[in-house]
């Protein structure tokens, strides 16, 4: 009886560890998915411009993904998770910040360019329907 | 028995104040601002429907921890509430200023067009006077001609 009082107590502390292992696990591989979409996040925003258009936020995606691999390693599953979390977001939008930049270059300068071309139109169109019948005009004088 | 009763409903308006005022959150707070200033740009939901609709998910499971007291959650949906909100907003913004360059293309099309077509004519004219000028001279040097054999 009491054998096999000790029997179920090892063998429900064996299930019990296997059970708190295999959460832990769960946690991580968890935290490793997280940890691979914010490297890819970082990578993409790394080859956007961000470094110059969003250096900071750029840090900072950098500084929560380094911690959240820190804690993974530590066992910490819901820290790294979060922490991968934050990163993904702020490399995202370290990205954004780039690709934003880009098209609002992009537009002002298209914007300089039409208007000096309607500037253009504007002054070669006014004399274009005085100038257009001088040169049948300048023969005649001519003569 | 009437001040048992009393503080029974003290306790209770009390603990009402608690559930119904949760502790303040900075994450959550800066979310509330955040996403309800991006909802107010129309560009966003034309162009960023789904990053706003993310972001408002993201604040209503930080709304829903705060009123549970998970101050954790709050704090952590919230971040990714306002990030994304900001998301929104800036592939919005990137969006509407390539919208209006597609669309002053079609202009700068035209003016090009019109200038192209206005360098044309002007060319043909000034072939066709040189043309005529030519005639003129031919028939006054056949005149001239014609005048010296008389």
């Amino acid at each position: 009886m009491r054998n096999t009082m000790r029997y179920v107590t090892s063998a429900s502390l064996v299930l019990a560890s296997s059970l708190v292992g295999w959460s832990a696990n769960a946690a991580n591989q968890i935290a490793d998915d997280k940890i691979a979409v914010a490297q890819a996040a970082l990578q993409r925003a790394e080859q956007s411009g961000a470094p110059q258009s969003a250096p900071v936020e750029l840090a900072t995606a950098r500084d929560k993904l380094a911690r959240a691999q820190k804690a993974n390693a530590d066992r910490d599953g819901k820290t790294a998770t979060a922490l991968a979390e934050q990163a993904n977001i702020d490399a995202q939008v370290a990205e954004a910040t780039a690709v934003e930049q880009h098209s609002h270059a992009a537009a002002v300068e298209f914007d300089r360019s039409l208007q000096a071309l309607r500037n253009e139109a504007l002054r070669t169109n006014a004399p274009a329907t005085t100038t257009v019948p001088l040169p049948v005009a300048a023969p005649t004088t001519a003569q | 028995m009437n001040k048992g009763c009393l503080t029974g409903i003290a306790l209770a308006v009390a603990l009402a104040g608690c559930a119904s005022t949760p502790m303040p959150n900075a994450a959550l707070e800066n979310a509330r601002t955040v996403v309800a200033t991006t909802e107010a740009d129309p560009n966003v939901e034309r162009y960023a429907a789904l990053d706003i609709e993310a972001a408002r998910n993201q604040l209503a499971i930080a709304e829903s921890a705060a009123l549970n007291n998970d101050q954790e959650t709050a704090s952590q949906a919230g971040y990714l509430a306002g990030q994304t909100a900001r998301l929104a907003e800036l592939r919005a913004t990137a969006k509407a200023d390539d919208a209006h360059v597609a669309n002053g293309q079609a202009e700068r099309d035209r003016i090009q067009l019109a200038a192209r077509d206005r360098e044309a004519a002007q060319a043909q004219t000034a072939q066709a006077a040189a043309a005529a000028r030519a005639a003129q001279l031919q028939a006054e040097a056949n005149a001239l001609k014609a005048q010296s054999q008389q």
